[in-house]
């Protein structure tokens, strides 16, 4: 039925991991027993049951919310997974666009947890892994590892340039706190490093940023199966940060916080200093510095990007961007999908670069949900979900708010 | 149809083979008891009455009616008083009250196997030997079949706690004398064929197909029916309403609560004439009656243990008084005790129609918030036609689906009078038509009821039409049901 | 016609009918529809894949549908959430594989007459959450309730609240649908087409009310689904009396249906409940060496005058049997209250999935037995005989979890009858479940059922129509009503054995 991979030749050049129960190979074989035990439950397609708050908002799964066919959803990927592995089912352009169209949201993984426990992003992503191995690299993925191989980003933009949104000051290269600042911020939405580096000033924080030595975290090489080299990227960004001495690390981007912190360690790469997402970091640095801030005052809704919540639990980091809030005078009307069941802004997973109308239609989505809470900001703490609904959102009448701007705004930095 | 007198001949012989002289009625006197009711329905005489004595004589005489196409119409107790039991001109009655054994009650899971001919006061009877009881309808007798009561969804007093399926696995004699069991039945190794929803394929269509089927598909001739406590404590109460408006909002309260075994809402003109002393001064005491009855009354009883009706009746009374309504243990002399004794063993239409001289009824399904408007529309429609207004009655069963109610319009008749008649069958047609328009749903299409519905539901009537050319090809199975025309 | 030229002809039409992006007889789109939880086991490792898919969006698109069937002689197989643990939406024979999963708009929610009417692809949780915001509920079949309304609801049976609220089939009060030969057919009050408001399921006259119950899509394609609404109440409490002998718990479990006490009135095995509430085998084996052997998942709903009323009872009628009340006890099962909360009224049935995760609960060689309440004890004992028997299932050494029998009870009204679920666990791969214990169980254990007077639910697809007695009536009447409402046979052929 199967054929087995030698595992002689080949065992020590796999990565193994450990998932329920058993120690596997990162090789679509050793999976065959997790893709045929899902029983079709829909946890993957929906919103957890019992949290939900209204009809209009319970699906999730982004791609499969816009594609309907079940191959596009978890449950169905997995079968796609099992035909490939009991050689009835070809790799083929489908299989292709089928994959590639996933945000990463990880809500199909999470949840799963809670059911049949089939991990199927992980299966996914060895998917992926063997796709760009043994099959082809989707278009998009040439020009992203191209650039990444040239100017260590996915855009193609001037390595040189990274750090070209430093105005007059020059932070030093290595200190104690470092500040991870990550392309898609460096390069598109540079306002928030600036205000990161406002914030940390007023707030006393002395920091130090890598500048030629940041590179590319390694998220979109992990996401579109290109492992090896996510690893590679992963590596030289540690030992950078290690090199400048780093004892705390300040992550921008939650797809580069996310990385360092489960891709790194899934993959034996478990620096010593801590990792923290700008919003952790702050959180108790403003609770201390109460009364620096002024109350702004208004009614918000809040996108919780999904790179904060089911990637990294048991670790969350929901509250942390609400209790911010608070201290800023900001009330939060919450969205009916919010927190473990935040609904993806449609950036994850490399879809912008690959399917930028796919992720329209999911942002479209999201924001149709933000619009029903009846207010007219949605603050956001991720730059790719800034990215993904700033553009459109004034067709729902909403503005939308990186929450550092309003952090910088409300202390006056 | 059979056209000559040696083709009847031959088939009484026939049939005395099969059931003994004794039990084939040919006495005229005897065979007026089938040919009419209070309905509609164009009265007809049967060739002859039979009356078998098992399921083999039951398909025996169907496939002797097949060999014959001669039409066939069961009878299990008293006429439906709907015209349900009128035969074809010259066709059979087939009479199954002598079917009437009780063949198996279980005590332990309150079900028992009946035959067509178990009246409700013979298994009131038994079951109450044990604490138990049987669910009793409010229009027909005690003297009526149990199986077929239960088997044509008639609306039951206890439907507001229980729900209307209480005749759950059957057997069937197809129309091709084949024997057909239902449900659970149909397996032969199970010893407790109690259930009929679920055990079979295409259980949904099999085992629900004979309800309402009014004897066009097959004759049931057993089933297990539900059995259900008699409570330590019975109590009967009473809510008097003044305006049909004010009924949907406490009914949906009380409904909330889920605390009644029975209930039923009457109206001053159906109270009266379920509660009126029956003596030959039945009409005036009636009349006596309804001048000092409320509007409408809803009417319920409480079952169970004494401190679980002690609880029941304190939530009950927040509820009413709290709405401005008040509950009541004694109503114009009508006892709680009385009123248990008529659930328990009701006197029916048999009774009721004495008022007059004869009932007609429109029986159908809508929701308690209708019933103001068609209220009215039923008393404008009489008014119009010269019919009075204080003889309309309306009895309202509400089901176990709170604001869901079965509900009858009943006109009393005069049947010595053919103007009387005429009067009545024009407000009867007319109140059909409107009452449907304002969203009866008739379920139980009896007369001219099955016109009138099933011109809305033609692709229903069709499949069913299809059904039945496919299990009655000779169109022996009372054929003058469920038509289109207007006479039936 | 080759058969792929047909293929592509009728994949053409369909796209006219729904548009491109909702038809596909891609392997990729294909390959998601060959397999769910059982299939394996039934079709011995065969992948049965659709040759199309469509996903239609309105009524008259599946009749569209249904007419192109026709007219080329293909088969059609209508799926819901594709989660039967019996194989239903697997195509027995290739065809238009139908998934309704797009029409999920609730219609209409009647609070006055307490009816919602939804489409057959709305899940049942999406319906359950409007609900609850005007504190009412249904009474879901227990499953997930990501399932589908109109697909589960023809299929599930039964949950914890039936001896109040009846078995599923309670529950409805009408469908329409697009019958085999392209007809729509609406039930009840609904088939009125001037007035189809949804109140009452039977009739007018003879009862179609439950047409597509257990017909397993082989009549036709249920496209909308009127519900029942119960009122959720202002008090709701969970207790579970615990047991270690099963006739008394059974007695308990009688004594208070037949009181006509309680909402969620279900007992279940110790291990059950363990496979429900563990996050792991290791867990659910732990807990289950503490818990006690029978539990009784009562919720005590009403007024809060009633609910006291209920616990008196309940705790009077637990002791007279010789059972503790654990929820008084263990601060643990306190834990599981808020949970087991919306599960007694049956509003979520979260549970369900963790016991199949549990790992792989096998729900399909198991079975459902449906007898009077106090058959059980009998019933139970026989069936642990039958495991010591077992060189498997009795052997010492296996005694890890996966061998173990959960079993839940769940009576009907006053106890009428009820429902024995077993379930046996164990991996859907385990080659042994299918090769060894299967054939070497399952002919004692239904000859041992016979002795007893039991059957094992024909829900199973398993008709046998070789029986003597009165199944031949049976089965050659359901051929004929199918031939006539499916005269081309094109729905989902073969899914019922015998028909």
């Amino acid at each position: 039925m199967t054929e087995k991979i030698d595992q002689d030749t080949k065992a020590q050049d796999i990565e193994k991991l450990w998932i329920f129960p058993a120690v596997r190979r990162r090789v679509l074989d050793d999976f065959y027993d997790l893709m045929i035990l899902c029983n079709k439950c829909g946890y993957c397609k929906f919103i957890f049951a019992p949290d939900a708050k209204d009809a209009r908002f319970v699906s999730q799964c982004p791609r499969g919310n816009i594609f309907k066919h079940l191959s596009y959803y978890a449950s169905g990927t997995l079968e796609i997974a099992r035909g490939i592995v009991e050689k009835r089912l070809a790799w083929s352009n489908t299989v292709e666009h089928i994959l590639y169209t996933c945000t990463d949201c990880g809500h199909c993984q999470f949840w799963c947890n809670v059911a049949m426990r089939t991990h199927p992003l992980t299966i996914m992503e060895i998917m992926k892994e063997t796709y760009v191995k043994e099959v082809a690299v989707p278009q998009h993925y040439k020009t992203i590892m191209t650039n990444i191989d040239v100017s260590h980003n996915p855009y193609g933009k001037p390595h040189e340039m990274r750090f070209a949104w430093l105005d007059n000051q020059k932070p030093p290269k290595s200190a104690d706190v470092m500040l991870f600042i990550g392309d898609d911020v460096a390069y598109k939405n540079n306002k928030l490093a600036m205000a990161t580096v406002n914030i940390l000033q007023k707030l006393g924080i002395s920091f130090g940023l890598l500048y030629e030595d940041e590179w590319h975290s390694g998220y979109l090489p992990f996401r579109g199966g290109f492992r090896e080299k996510g690893k590679a990227l992963l590596k030289h960004n540690f030992e950078a940060l290690k090199k400048a001495g780093a004892k705390k690390v300040i992550v921008l981007s939650p797809h580069d916080y996310r990385t360092f912190k489960v891709d790194g360690p899934e993959c034996g790469l478990s620096p010593d200093f801590e990792i923290y997402h700008v919003l952790e970091f702050l959180a108790p640095l403003l609770k201390e510095n109460k009364d620096k801030i002024k109350p702004l005052n208004k009614k918000v809704t809040y996108h919780d990007p999904c790179q904060l919540v089911r990637h990294i639990m048991p670790f969350s980091i929901t509250e942390q961007p609400r209790e911010i809030l608070k201290l800023l005078g900001i009330e939060v009307v919450e969205m009916p999908r919010n927190r473990l069941n935040t609904y993806c802004c449609g950036a994850g997973g490399a879809v912008p670069f690959g399917y930028p109308n796919v992720t329209k239609m999911i942002a479209r989505i999201r924001l149709a949900e933000a619009a029903s809470t009846g207010v007219k900001e949605l603050v956001v703490s991720c730059p790719s979900c800034e990215a993904s609904l700033g553009p459109i959102s004034n067709e729902f009448g909403l503005l939308v708010e990186n929450i550092l701007i309003l952090i910088q705004s409300a202390i006056g930095a | 149809m059979l056209s000559t007198q040696i083709t009847k001949d031959l088939l009484i012989e026939s049939l005395s083979k099969i059931v003994g002289s004794k039990n084939v009625i040919l006495d005229a006197e005897m065979l007026k008891f089938y040919s009419n009711d209070d309905s509609f329905v164009t009265p007809a005489t049967p060739l002859c009455a039979a009356r078998p004595n098992t399921i083999e004589e039951v398909q025996e005489i169907i496939k002797l009616a097949n060999q014959y196409k001669v039409p066939i119409t069961p009878i299990s107790g008293e006429p439906n008083n709907l015209g349900g039991t009128i035969p074809s001109p010259n066709g059979l009655i087939i009479d199954l009250r002598k079917m009437d054994r009780v063949l198996d009650v279980d005590l332990k899971s309150w079900m028992a196997l009946i035959e067509p001919g178990v009246t409700f006061s013979q298994l009131q009877k038994i079951s109450n030997k044990h604490g138990l009881r049987v669910l009793t309808p409010s229009e027909y007798p005690a003297s009526t079949s149990v199986l077929s009561t239960y088997l044509d969804l008639v609306p039951l007093y206890g439907w507001v706690y229980y729900g209307e399926e209480n005749l759950t696995t059957m057997t069937v004699v197809l129309p091709s004398g084949d024997l057909l069991k239902t449900g659970q039945a149909a397996f032969p190794e199970i010893r407790y064929p109690y259930m009929h929803s679920h055990a079979s394929p295409y259980a949904g269509l099999m085992n629900y197909l004979w309800y309402q089927s009014q004897g066009w598909l097959g004759i049931v001739v057993q089933g297990w029916v539900k059995l259900k406590p008699k409570g330590d404590v019975e109590k009967a109460f009473f809510i008097p309403v003044n305006r049909a408006e004010d009924l949907s909002k406490i009914l949906r309260k009380i409904m909330w609560l889920r605390y009644p075994r029975d209930m039923a809402i009457l109206n001053k003109q159906d109270l009266a004439l379920m509660f009126a002393e029956e003596s030959p001064n039945y009409s005036e005491h009636v009349n006596d009656m309804k001048e000092s009855l409320p509007e409408w009354v809803i009417m319920f009883t409480l079952r169970g243990k004494a401190d679980a009706i002690e609880v029941m009746e304190k939530d009950l009374r927040d509820v009413t008084v709290t709405n401005s309504f008040k509950l009541m243990d004694e109503l114009c002399g009508i006892s709680s005790k009385k009123v248990l004794e008529e659930i328990a063993n009701p006197a029916g239409f048999l009774k009721w129609r004495k008022y007059k001289g004869a009932r007609n009824i429109i029986p159908f399904i809508s929701s308690i918030k209708d019933i103001p408007e068609m209220y009215n529309e039923v008393l404008k429609i009489s008014e119009k036609f010269g019919y009075p207004k204080e003889d309309v009655g309306v009895t309202i069963i509400p089901t176990d689906r709170i604001g869901v109610v079965a509900c009858s319009f009943s006109f009393a008749r005069d049947p010595k009078s053919p103007q009387n008649t005429d009067l009545v069958k024009k407000v009867y047609i007319e109140s059909a038509k409107a009452l449907l328009n304002l969203g009866a749903f008739y379920s139980r299409p009896y007369g001219i009821l099955s016109d009138i519905i099933y011109r809305k539901c033609q692709t229903y009537y069709e499949i069913l039409l299809g059904i039945k050319r496919m299990i009655d090809p000779n169109n022996i199975m009372n054929p003058r049901r469920l038509r289109l025309g207007g006479d039936e | 016609m080759a058969e792929n030229e047909k293929i592509k002809i009728i994949k053409q039409i369909l796209s006219d009918i729904v548009g491109t992006e909702w038809v596909s007889d891609d392997p990729a789109i294909l390959i998601a529809y060959s397999r769910d939880y059982a299939s394996y086991l039934k079709f011995d490792w065969k992948s049965m894949c659709p040759q199309i898919v469509v996903l239609p969006k309105t009524l008259e698109e599946v009749k569209a549908i249904v007419k192109v069937a026709r007219q080329y002689r293909i088969p059609v197989v209508p799926v819901g959430s594709f989660g039967s643990q019996f194989s239903w939406g697997i195509p027995r024979a290739g065809g238009i594989l139908v998934d309704v999963s797009r029409m999920d708009e609730i219609l209409q929610i009647d609070e006055d007459n307490m009816v919602a009417i939804v489409e057959a692809g709305c899940p049942i949780f999406k319906l359950q959450v409007e609900l609850l915001k005007r504190r009412m509920f249904i009474h879901q079949p227990g499953a997930c309730s990501t399932f589908l309304i109109g697909s589960h609801f023809t299929h599930g049976i039964t949950n914890k609240a039936n001896a109040r609220l009846g078995y599923v089939n309670r529950q409805i009060v009408g469908y329409e649908m697009v019958l085999g030969d392209g007809r729509v057919l609406r039930t009840g009050s609904m088939a009125n087409y001037a007035n189809p408001r949804a109140i009452w399921p039977h009739g007018p006259g003879p009862d179609l009310g439950h047409i597509p119950r257990m017909a397993q899509g082989s009549l036709g394609i249920v496209t909308k689904v009127a519900v029942r609404i119960h009122p959720l109440d202002e008090e709701v409490k969970v207790f579970q009396p615990a047991f270690n002998n099963v006739d008394k718990a059974t007695a308990a479990l009688d004594e208070i249906v037949k009181s006509e006490i309680c909402t969620g009135t279900a007992m279940y095995t110790g291990f059950k409940y363990a496979q429900y509430f563990a996050d792991t085998p290791e867990s659910a084996d732990r807990l289950d060496r503490v818990n006690p052997d029978w539990m009784l998942m009562l919720s005590l709903q009403g007024t809060k005058r009633w609910v006291e009323y209920e616990e008196k009872k309940v705790r009077e009628i637990t002791q007279k049997h010789g059972g503790i009340i654990i929820t008084d006890k263990l601060p643990f099962y306190q834990m599981f209250e808020d949970a087991q909360l919306n599960q007694s009224a049956s509003l979520f049935s979260e549970y369900t999935i963790k016991y199949w995760a549990y790992p792989g609960t096998i729900g399909a060689p198991a079975g459902m037995v449906i007898a009077p309440l106090h058959m059980y004890p009998k019933y139970f004992k026989l069936l642990s005989l039958l495991y010591l028997d077992d060189p498997l299932l009795g052997d010492p050494d296996e005694l890890d979890v996966k061998w173990k029998r959960g079993a839940i009870v769940y009576p009907e009204q006053n106890g009428h009858y009820a429902m024995f679920e077993l379930m046996m666990a164990g991996h859907p791969t385990d080659p042994r479940l299918v090769r060894e214990v299967a054939p070497r169980f399952g002919p004692k254990y239904f000859k041992a059922l016979v002795k007893l007077g039991l059957r094992l639910d024909a829900k199973y697809g398993i008709a046998r129509p070789g029986e003597v007695g009165i199944i031949p009536t049976y089965m050659d009447l359901a051929r004929k009503m199918k031939s006539l409402l499916d005269p081309d046979g094109i729905m989902s052929p073969g899914v019922w054995e015998g028909v």
